[in-house]
């Protein structure tokens, strides 16, 4: 696949040297384990501090399904831990004092100053195969992002789970796609019709972007098969990147098209007669009226800009 | 179907567990939109002025924690009484099965104010009505052209049905199985165009019907280990296009190039619409802990997509193409493999590598065959020495490449990486692209309150020799063109195929004067460099600046605002010529273009939640109000210049713009401990210019028969007032 060059051998030392590295793990580095006693006294004893009514509620999570005791994978099922178990050895916290009179830490706090690798520990213990075969490598674990940056565990509705509040939640962080949503052009998102996880996968994947599918062409055609072909007649930038024409979440110009036709079409079209012709405000009225410029231009005539599949249609007009 | 999935997830809901606890709420209400606005409705079809039904359940039936059941149900409906509907019924037994169902319409209104003579709208075949006049080919000769208009809207409404099915079974083996069905109805547009080459060709614009169905299918196992998770899994998608062709008498009257009967009245031109085609494709993965700091994870994927709908003939007038079709569907074939394989590790304590190798390959497998069409169903049928040979475009992607972060002290955080991308294509002008990306980044929470980032990129392509008539000569019979003969002019450098230069500059930063305060700051800047002096695409730029700012001042009270300003800049150059030589050479026929897309969007939000009325219910609870109030104004602004050399003339464009501005206010009052009352409160304003369609009528340009629609403009009040309840 790749020969040659001293660039893919460089390349090619650097990942074995990472394979080497990692696999040589005499001296791999884990976290460390969270350090303490276990309390095992149940849930009971954590909520009389964080009950209803306290200052730092914590018992709706027995409300979700963290908190379905029958299931034997939860942390309140017989034979866990309770909040122990993804909170980490918590006796200190409740038997012990510091000097400031105050109460140490859960092993784990999920503050903002432990690390995420620290606070997606508990997590991944149980959403390995569910949510985790990506992980390790994705773009969000990469950032260090927590798990507990955008899921909210000890309240009823997870925000980042309900449709109707996902796209706020995402773009605490990506706020310039908040932004690009609201051009002329988008998809669906502001109105509710689609969400973000329509299209990505934000615990990873193998795809450029953290899309669903294998391929950036492949995540369209989900919703888009019509244009997947092969057809007879094909546009090869159509076939080998939808992005090469349109911008995935907003633009001003029209069905999300990444700058103005019919000069972006003559970024590669450039033929004799009218392809390569100036089109101008001469074309306008009330200077003109060119029928490369108004109405759908390029496309008042070659409408199959996807692919044609008529035998009299490799201009794409059929 | 609707009805089904409806009665399913209610037989579902009826289902009574024991040791459950069951609840919901039902929003019901009423809401009055003050002026009819199709674009208002785009998404939600909310259309018409006047009154809707406001609706609104979630129903769930959950466990009691500590009870040992694990049986539960959910059931959400959403905008009910709108086209946009939305159910999800969800039933299972917690770490047993689940299934899913859901159901989802989204209408999609694109305008409503076109003009179209033609007569059979939603079907196949398209007629222009009696005594309609058409002397010449130009639309200044359509004479009853105004007298013959009839009103034509673009609206789609998509179905969008799932039903998803998980199963836990034996120990660590998990299925999933899960099957969609999309059914897009409507109407949309397409041109059809008679004539033999650009100079005589005539278009209309065409009312075509949308009557999609998709169905795909996802089933997968996963085997997950102490250390290691194995999956298989088959991807189906089946798309089915109810209307094969398209057929449209010419409105156009007689032009000297056409071959007889092509103009009006017997004059008929014919489209192919999309066909049907399927994907499936079987993907194997996996991943395993090698050491306790290092995973790898494997995918691979091999698929295959068809397509094989039988032709259209050449030409709907079957005089005019005697040559038999080469074969009688396409038997289209591309084989896809994909793979990646993912390695993460964490060898040192501060340092964190991922290295990737990504493999991706569309080989098309459809046959070739000459083809000997007819122009534009007005033309002969070409010699077959004339015949045009199709290409099926193959690609290989293949990525190799690494990222790292490193710890530095006082909480800061070095990112480094570079990749090398190649990709191989087939009937390209160019073969082989090379691509060197190289990152780095900077993260810092350093300073008390303060965390600021840095990331900067380059990238590097660099392709294989462009032969700019590649493509030309692939599709000709050989020996039928000259080698050196152009299609297109020989210093073109298509920009998705030239050298590029592209380099990448964010920053960010984060400031939090105090617990309640936030203040954040960010630049984005990019720029692609083609590198070759030519024609094409020359340069495009990105500047992105932004400000948001957050204050909390209570626990009830949250202040937001945010200010977005992103310019998009591109440059082009081009030679406008002929086929005599002399003008392919002249460089004073050279134009360029440089375009500016202005986009500044800024909004402000306002969340007050749980304000004490100051009295109390009579079940004791507090009369509390929650209000939330946004303000969203959003503007684009589109800027073409344009120069030319002596030889052509030229005139700079009107602008673009768009002007988009929302303003919500929702008020909920709490009156008891199950009742709440919602008044809500939206007006949204947007403006448009478009020199393309404003001022344009269906007959105002000769060659072209046109909607006449103008660019979108409304302005619309919808409130509602509602009674929420709760069980």
């Amino acid at each position: 696949m790749l020969r040659g060059s001293r660039a893919r051998c460089a390349v090619a030392g650097l990942f074995a040297c990472l394979v080497l590295l990692g696999m040589g793990n005499a001296w791999g580095y884990p976290d460390a384990a969270p350090e303490g006693a276990y309390l095992d006294h149940g849930v009971e004893g954590c909520l009389m501090c964080h009950g209803q009514g306290s200052q730092w509620p914590a018992h709706d999570i027995l409300d979700t399904v963290h908190g379905v005791r029958g299931d034997g994978r939860t942390p309140f099922a017989e034979g866990q831990r309770a909040c122990e178990a993804c909170h980490g050895p918590s006796a200190d916290h409740v038997m012990g004092r510091r000097e400031d009179g105050g109460r140490p830490a859960t092993a784990i706090g999920f503050t903002a100053d432990e690390p995420a690798s620290l606070k997606d520990r508990p997590c991944l213990d149980c959403h390995q195969a569910d949510t985790g075969h990506h992980w390790q490598g994705s773009a969000h674990q990469f950032e260090e992002v927590a798990c507990t940056d955008c899921h909210q565990l000890h309240t009823r509705e997870d925000r980042v789970m309900v449709r109707l509040s996902q796209a706020e939640v995402c773009s605490d962080c990506h706020r310039r796609t908040r932004s690009e949503f609201l051009r002329p052009s988008t998809h669906p998102v502001r109105s509710g019709n689609m969400v973000c996880t329509d299209c990505h996968a934000p615990h990873g994947s193998m795809t450029p972007g953290e899309l669903l599918r294998g391929t950036l062409n492949e995540s369209c055609y989900d919703c888009h098969a019509e244009y997947r072909g092969p057809f007879l007649w094909e546009h090869a930038p159509v076939s080998e990147d939808c992005s090469s024409c349109h911008e995935p979440h907003g633009s001003s110009h029209r069905n999300l098209l990444s700058r103005r036709s019919p000069w972006m079409c003559q970024e590669c079209h450039l033929a004799q007669f009218h392809p390569s012709t100036v089109e101008s405000g001469l074309g306008v009225p009330p200077q003109g009226a060119s029928r490369q410029v108004l109405g759908r231009d390029c496309l008042n005539c070659h409408t199959q800009v996807h692919g044609s599949n008529h035998p009299s249609g490799a201009g794409l007009i059929r | 179907m609707k009805r089904w999935l409806l009665a399913g997830g209610f037989a579902l809901v009826g289902v009574a567990y024991g040791d459950s606890i069951v609840e919901g709420e039902v929003e019901l209400g009423v809401g009055y939109l003050d002026e009819s606005s199709f674009r208002y409705g785009k998404y939600s079809g909310l259309v018409d002025d006047g009154l809707e039904v406001i609706a609104n359940v979630a129903f769930s039936s959950r466990p009691v924690w500590d009870s040992g059941a694990t049986r539960y149900w959910r059931l959400q409906g959403e905008r009910l009484g709108f086209d946009s509907r939305r159910v999800d019924v969800e039933a299972g037994d917690q770490g047993s099965q689940r299934l899913r169902l859901s159901f989802q319409e989204t209408p999609r209104n694109l305008f409503e104010d076109g003009q179209t003579p033609f007569l059979g709208t939603g079907g196949q075949r398209l007629t222009l009505p009696a005594g309609w006049e058409a002397t010449a080919a130009s639309t200044a000769a359509m004479t009853t052209l105004d007298e013959n208009l009839l009103d034509f809207s673009q609206r789609q409404r998509r179905r969008d049905a799932n039903l998803d099915y998980r199963l836990h079974f034996a120990d660590g083996w998990r299925l999933d199985a899960s099957m969609r069905r999309q059914i897009r109805d409507g109407r949309s547009e397409m041109a059809g165009t008679i004539g033999t080459n650009g100079g005589n060709s005539r278009a209309a614009l065409l009312p075509a019907p949308v009557d999609y169905e998709t169905d795909t299918f996802d089933l997968s196992v996963v085997r997950e280990g102490q250390r290691h998770l194995l999956g298989m899994a088959w991807h189906g998608s089946f798309f089915r296009n109810s209307d094969r062709e398209l057929s449209w008498q010419n409105p156009f009257g007689p032009q000297p190039q056409w071959q007889p009967g092509a103009a009006f009245p017997d004059g008929f031109g014919q489209l192919a619409l999309l066909p049907d085609n399927d994907f499936q494709q079987l993907r194997v993965f996996g991943q395993l802990s090698l050491t306790p700091t290092t995973r790898a994870s494997l995918d691979l994927a091999r698929g295959r997509m068809r397509q094989d709908q039988r032709f259209l003939p050449y030409s709907v007038d079957a005089e005019l193409a005697p040559t038999a079709l080469p074969r009688a569907d396409l038997n289209g074939k591309v084989d896809t493999t994909l793979a990646h394989l993912r390695l993460n590790s964490r060898p040192l304590p501060r340092l964190n590598l991922t290295g990737r190798v990504r493999y991706e390959d569309r080989d098309n497998k459809t046959p070739q065959d000459v083809f000997l069409p007819v122009s534009g169903d007005a033309g002969l049928q070409v010699a077959p020495e004339n015949g045009r040979i199709n290409r099926p475009y193959g690609l290989t992607r293949s990525e190799i490449g690494f990222d790292g972060a490193y710890r530095l002290p006082q909480r800061t955080r070095l990112n480094f990486g570079y990749e090398h991308r190649l990709r191989k294509r087939d009937f390209s002008e160019v073969n082989t692209a090379r691509e060197h990306v190289f990152r780095g980044g900077l993260r810092t929470q350093r300073f008390q309150a303060v965390s600021l980032g840095l990331d900067a990129s380059h990238e590097r392509r660099n392709t294989s020799r462009y032969v700019g008539n590649r493509p030309l000569l692939a599709t000709r019979v050989p020996g039928s063109v000259d080698p050196e003969a152009f299609e297109n002019h020989p210093n073109l450098r298509r920009y998705y195929l030239a050298d590029r230069d592209r380099d990448r500059i964010q920053l960010r930063a984060d400031v939090h004067p105090a617990d309640n305060w936030h203040l954040g700051a960010a630049f984005a800047w990019s720029r692609d460099d083609y590198r070759e002096d030519l024609f094409g695409l020359d340069e495009s730029r990105l500047r992105s600046w932004m400000l948001d700012a957050g204050y909390v001042p209570t626990e009830k009270v949250r202040v937001s605002a945010f200010y977005h300003h992103d310019r998009y800049a591109s440059s082009q150059r081009a030679r406008s010529f002929t086929a005599a030589p002399p003008t392919v050479n002249d460089p004073d026929r050279d134009w360029s273009v440089d375009t500016r897309d202005t986009h500044e969007t800024w909004g402000l939000s306002l969340d007050l939640d749980g304000l004490d009325a100051g009295f109390a219910t009579t079940d004791g609870s507090s009369r509390s109000l929650d209000l939330r109030l946004d303000y969203t104004d959003s503007r684009s602004r589109g800027q073409i210049g344009v120069e030319a050399g002596p030889a052509l003339a030229a005139a700079d464009l009107p602008n673009l713009s768009t002007r988009f501005q929302v303003v919500s206010l929702t008020a909920t009052q709490r009156l008891s401990e199950v009742a709440r009352i919602r008044f809500a409160f939206e007006h949204e304003r947007y403006r448009s210019r478009d020199f393309a369609l404003d001022g344009v009528g269906p007959a105002s340009v000769a060659q072209v028969l046109l909607f006449g629609e103008a660019s979108p403009r409304y302005r619309a009040n919808w409130v509602t007032l509602s009674y929420l309840h709760r069980f």
